[in-house]
């Protein structure tokens, strides 16, 4: 009977192990056929990652959008060794920096060979990205899990003969990759606390939500926000809430800033866990709360639950990024280093621009980030890299 | 004769003596602070939230409860609450599937986690503090492998569980009322609940009891993730999405609402209203942090004192019987 | 030496001792005797500074001393030796010895072991502990952490040396040992205090005896000047009354428990039987480790069998876990360790009592609630018949003494209602008043209650008085039976006599 338990112990444990493998294989089955259809139109490929992705897809003509340019490949497209690594699960990654690699790879036919980390840190950063340039890859686009951190990499990476673009954030300067492919926090934040100060009509008190007080980003953003409110002096900031590092944290700490401030009329959140975490909350403030009083919301993200809370008004526009512009150029600028081409400065940023969505645009924002990337690509050659 | 003075004071030391009444009196003290303090801790939509957000750490730390009764421990708590969202959003996103069975399912798989962690613990005769670690990964690890980190929406039937009211107070507070009353009732009166905390006490003298303890052991692992996974469910019900961050942080919460609430972690004791209190006081000052608008850049601080104040009530009343005697 | 005049010390309820006045001269061992509770380990408390006495004082060779602690004691060069080995297991014995004055042999925080060593040596010398300095005492026999216990207390160039109960761990040859070498240390002209409940020791190497009940100091004696009853009555009060206790008439009744053919190889047990009758006394007479408790366990379903066939009243049984001998056939066991497995030491008295017997305080029959009222009444039941002294049954288990846990222990098996009770060393640790309590419960378990009683036991004496039949166990086997109501009703000496041949 004991020896029964001990093998049924055992049995579950390898059904578990199998299971999991199972996943995994399965993960790997679908890049195996991805490759197969290298050289089939770029059109299939992006039809088949919508029956599997489940954010909206962008779609850019990028033979058109880069008939300007003079960038050919000297090699052949299986030597460029490119590796992209994200530190954590993550649907912005998923949704949007993937599909614009899958469209780099169908045009160009060159394999990203790509991976998701396991935790937001430098040090799993490091020990990831190292052993993949030990096994041979030479070509690295990366978001820096710590700005300044990231830097030492970089740096080691380039004096190995490596090039690395940075994408998604940015780094402390002087940076040491060749281009960092971003929006810009400053910017956006500012731009679109300014919105919510208009569309408040210049008045009334607004909860502020942070993220993950460790990431200097946090920091930069909190400051544009602050500068913004300060140009409309009908308008306080009545709470700044943050550490908040996962969805349900930020939920329940926006919940609690609600709570706190039932005279608060806007809300504002530059982050994408926290934007998901106020999204939440928001639906459980109007769904639990009939007579809820109008909080007119600025978010930052487009994930699901963000652009659900824009449909039903919850949330009056989020600010998108260029994921998918993100995932495209620096993989294909990644390519023109390595046949030699140079960053015009080196280290240099490249704003890869946002969007808002609101309820106007909810169904159509992917046209308007269509654009922006058509035009980063033709900008490419004209202002950012130079001909050996 | 006896006179009314020297009876109240009877009272207070009968009181003092409970080893559940340094959890209330940390409670009182809180909730006279935060009321002081800010002005809308007691208004209504705020006691409506604490009392949501109260009811998922009970059950976040009713699944710490079952295994720090035998003296054991779950690092798996948050690694099975992500498990079970994703389980639920693929049932009720994916699958379409009835909101009652999903749930169901989502429990089920819970407490298969708990068996597996149950009969590792028992079989392989290793603690359950490496147990529970590993085994925690895999979860956490097949949550992310299976959702990719992206959200289920779930259906209106049972986020409206989540928002429900019932008088003043949510629905799902009831929920904890029940769950405390059944926890109670299980320790104290049901015998099977008695063997659980002599396995606890004592594991040689249980087993010399004719406790089986080896399979008491499995079925408080088993219920401990069957709770953390009804945890997962409700916490899904509340935020209206599943995601698999759910239950990041619930381990070292679960541990601190047992703590905060009296109870042993070495095993062998349980009350209710300390638990009940437990779940409360972490609520509110997380809840009360907030509302106090402390420096953001401190709160973590601040938490940390508070959680230290609350604990050392306890020691204060130990001392202070150890004097009246 | 030591002079103690009128200390008293109160705990919050408890009066530990009153007005006490003792004095302990160099060059005597001097035992000091009492029941559990009588206020023996108050006082070596006080002795070495770990409580300070509310009234009284302390004289140290004519002077006033006031001890502020164990540390200030020793710089008073007062040790003691614990009745519990306080030892680090992974350390080695040098460490272990020096270990509260590595201080001394370390230069910028880097110990001169080969210092170390060499004091070390020196006091394990004078324990004559004839081992390399390094080993670790993990694997070391009880005897010799005792003896390394004395050698770290010797360190401390110790004038009065406090030994608690330190016997209690030794097998015999041992503790002779250890006496050689306490009037060794006697002819140093040490002062040496030696507490226990044995009172062939006490005679055999004390010179002087200090007797305590409840609290109070009984009498100081010449060792040579009393004899065993005068002791023991000192200490109890009355005289001991451990003596033939007349027949149990049981051979006619029914066979409640038929063991045969035994085998676990585990233990080395091999095709062991025996049977036990309704209101029966069988006696496991024993040492340590020869077999009779494994035997026990084994039978019981405690711990694997390999083999054997067991009739409980004349049916078939199967015994292969406690919980099966328990719920099916209402076998207990009262184990031999109770602190370790037989008490829920944590937990109320009530709650230990009514552990096995849940199942009958139902608050309504096929209603799985336990009703507290019933669970209360029952636990009061038991205190009442067996005098479990306590204030309140709400108190845990334990604080009580050691005699009346092994109340608890047992009112927890006749609670669960068992017909066959395997009790194993009822009366280990427990004071003679209780003790002699305990050997009439269990008689009145067989004669009045008429339960199948197997008691397992080294004591002799207890054996001898209870049992009317004894199997003698020796290297996990069976070597002789005693038996018939007449052969009980010799004295004691000469049955024990008859056992004892088995072992010299």
């Amino acid at each position: 009977m004991r020896k029964m338990k001990k093998v049924a112990a055992l049995l579950l444990v390898m059904i578990m192990t199998l299971s999991m493998m199972a996943c995994s294989s399965g993960a790997a089955g679908d890049a195996e056929k991805e490759e197969d259809t290298d050289t089939v139109s770029n059109e299939t490929v992006e039809e088949s990652g919508n029956e599997e992705d489940k954010g909206a897809v962008v779609n850019v003509d990028t033979q058109a959008a880069a008939s300007g340019n003079e960038y050919v490949m000297q090699k052949a497209p299986s030597e460029y060794k490119v590796f992209c690594y994200w530190p954590a699960p993550d649907t912005f990654f998923d949704s949007y920096c993937l599909e614009g690699i899958e469209a780099f790879e169908a045009q160009y036919g060159v394999d990203v060979e790509w991976m998701v980390g396991t935790d937001w840190t430098q040090d799993i950063e490091n020990q990831s990205v190292e052993a993949m340039a030990a096994s041979g890859y030479d070509l690295f686009m990366i978001l820096s899990a710590d700005s300044s951190g990231a830097n030492s990499l970089y740096k080691e990476l380039r004096d190995n003969g490596c090039h690395v673009i940075n994408y998604c954030n940015k780094v402390d300067d002087p940076a040491q990759c060749e281009a960092m492919f971003s929006s810009d926090n400053s910017v956006n934040a500012y731009a679109s606390a300014k919105e919510l100060c208009e569309r408040m009509g210049g008045e009334g008190k607004i909860i502020h939500v942070l993220e993950n007080l460790n990431d200097v980003n946090t920091k930069i953003r909190q400051e544009a926000v602050e500068k913004a409110v300060a140009e409309y002096p009908g308008i306080t900031i009545c709470q700044t809430v943050a550490d908040i590092t996962t969805v349900d944290e930020g939920y329940e700490k926006v919940t609690d800033a609600i709570a706190s401030n039932p005279d608060a009329t806007g809300m504002i959140c530059c982050a994408g866990t926290a934007s998901k975490g106020v999204a939440n909350a928001l639906a459980d403030y109007y769904g639990s709360n009939p007579d809820a009083n109008h909080i007119y919301c600025a978010t930052m993200d487009q994930a699901e639950e963000v652009l659900a809370g824009i449909k039903k008004g919850q949330i009056d526009y989020t600010v998108a990024q260029n994921g998918w512009a993100m995932g495209y150029v620096s993989a294909l600028s990644l390519c023109m280093l390595d046949d030699g081409w140079v960053p015009v400065t080196d280290g240099q940023f490249i704003d890869t621009g946002y969007i808002f969505i609101d309820q106007n645009n909810v169904d159509t924002w992917q046209s308007d980030i269509e654009a922006a990337a058509t035009e980063l690509i033709a900008s490419l050659e004209t202002k950012w890299f130079k001909q050996p | 004769m006896k006179n009314k003075k020297i009876n109240f004071v009877d009272v207070l030391k009968r009181f003092f003596l409970q080893s559940w009444s340094s959890a209330i009196v940390a409670s009182i003290l809180l909730v006279v602070v935060f009321s002081v303090t800010t002005d809308s801790f007691l208004s209504s939509y705020n006691l409506f939230n604490l009392s949501r957000t109260a009811t998922l750490y009970a059950f976040i730390a009713g699944a710490q409860l079952m295994v720090a009764v035998i003296g054991g421990m779950n690092l798996a708590v948050g690694a099975v609450g992500a498990l079970s969202s994703v389980i639920l959003g693929i049932l009720l996103q994916d699958m379409g599937m009835n909101t009652i069975l999903a749930v169901f399912i989502t429990v089920c798989v819970g407490l298969l986690c708990g068996v597996i962690n149950g009969i590792l613990v028992v079989k392989l005769k290793l603690s359950g503090f490496i147990i529970t670690l590993a085994m925690s990964f895999i979860f956490d690890g097949l949550a992310v492998g299976i959702s990719h980190g992206y959200p289920y929406t779930l259906p209106e039937n049972l986020t409206s569980l989540g928002r429900a009211h019932v008088g003043k107070t949510s629905a799902l507070f009831i929920l904890m009322i029940i769950f405390v009353l059944i926890l109670a009732v299980f320790f104290s009166r049901m015998r099977f609940g008695r063997n659980i905390l002599a396995t606890g006490g004592n594991e040689a003298a249980a087993a010399l009891s004719g406790i089986k303890v080896d399979m008491v052991k499995i079925i408080c692992n088993a219920l401990s993730c069957g709770l953390a996974s009804l945890a997962a469910i409700l916490w899904a019900s509340r935020t209206g999405t599943a995601v698999s961050s759910t239950g990041s942080d619930w381990m070292l919460y679960s541990f601190a609402v047992c703590a905060i609430g009296g109870i042993s972690l070495n095993g062998g004791n349980f009350t209710g209203v300390g638990f009940f209190c437990g779940a409360w006081i972490l609520t509110m000052i997380r809840n009360g942090l907030t509302m106090m608008k402390v420096d953001i850049y401190y709160e973590q601080a601040f938490l940390g004192a508070i959680i230290l104040i609350a604990v050392s009530v306890e020691s204060v009343r130990t001392r202070l019987i150890a004097k009246m005697k | 030496m030591l002079e103690l005049r009128n200390i008293s010390k109160s705990f919050p309820g408890v009066k530990a001792l009153q007005n006490i006045s003792v004095s302990f001269n160099k060059g005597e061992i001097h035992a000091i005797c009492g029941e559990n509770g009588a206020g023996k380990s108050t006082l070596m408390k006080i002795i070495c500074g770990i409580y300070q006495a509310d009234e009284g004082d302390i004289f140290l060779n004519g002077e006033k001393t006031k001890l502020n602690g164990y540390e200030d004691a020793l710089n008073h060069h007062i040790g003691i030796v614990n009745q519990e080995i306080n030892l680090i297991s992974n350390s080695s014995i040098a460490e272990n010895i020096c270990l509260d004055k590595l201080k001394r042999f370390s230069k910028g925080g880097f110990v001169n072991w080969k210092k170390v060593n060499e004091v070390a040596r020196k006091y394990m010398d004078m324990v004559e502990l004839k081992l390399d300095p390094e080993t670790p005492v993990r694997h070391l026999s009880a005897a010799h952490k005792q003896l390394i216990q004395i050698a770290k207390a010797l360190s401390s160039e110790t004038q009065v040396l406090m030994l608690d109960e330190p016997t209690s761990s030794l097998t015999q040859y041992e503790s002779e040992v250890l006496f050689s070498i306490m009037r060794k240390l006697k002819e140093q002209n040490k002062t040496l205090i030696f507490v226990s409940h044995k009172i062939e020791e006490v005679q055999e190497i004390c010179d002087k005896i200090t007797v305590f009940r409840d609290g109070r100091l009984v009498g100081t004696e010449d060792v040579k000047n009393v004899d065993k009853n005068k002791i023991v009555k000192m200490m109890i009060g009355r005289e001991s009354l451990l003596s033939y206790k007349g027949r149990l008439d049981a051979q006619n009744h029914e066979v409640a428990l038929k063991v045969s053919g035994i085998s676990s190889r585990k233990y080395g047990l091999e095709n062991l039987g025996f049977e036990v009758r309704k209101g029966e006394i069988l006696g496991f007479y024993g040492l340590v480790g020869s077999g009779r408790t494994e035997f026990v366990r084994a039978v019981i379903g405690v711990d694997k069998k390999d083999s054997g066939d067991i009739e409980v009243f004349g049916k078939k049984a199967d015994l292969s876990s406690l919980s099966k001998s328990l719920n099916k056939y209402r076998i207990g066991y009262v184990t031999e360790n109770r602190k370790e497995e037989g008490l829920f030491l944590d937990n109320t008295i009530t709650m230990n009592i009514c552990m096995n017997s849940l199942g009958n305080f139902s608050i309504h029959k096929g209603i799985p609630l336990i009703s507290l009222k019933k669970e209360t009444q029952n636990a009061q039941d038991y205190k009442e018949t067996l005098e479990i002294k306590t204030p309140k049954l709400t108190t845990n288990v334990g604080s009580l003494s050691g005699g009346n846990q092994q109340k608890v222990s047992i009112a927890k098996w006749l609670s669960a209602n068992c017909d066959i009770l395997f009790i194993d060393e009822p009366t280990v640790g427990v004071d003679i008043g209780a003790k002699e309590y305990i050997h009439d419960l269990i008689w009145n378990l067989a004669k009045v209650e008429q339960k199948a009683v197997v008691l397992i036991s080294s004591d002799m004496n207890e054996i001898i008085s209870l049992s009317r039949r004894i199997i003698v166990f020796k290297d996990q086997k069976m070597v002789m039976e005693l038996k018939g109501e007449e052969f009980f009703a010799k004295p004691v000496a000469e049955i024990a006599n008859t056992i004892g041949e088995y072992f010299i």
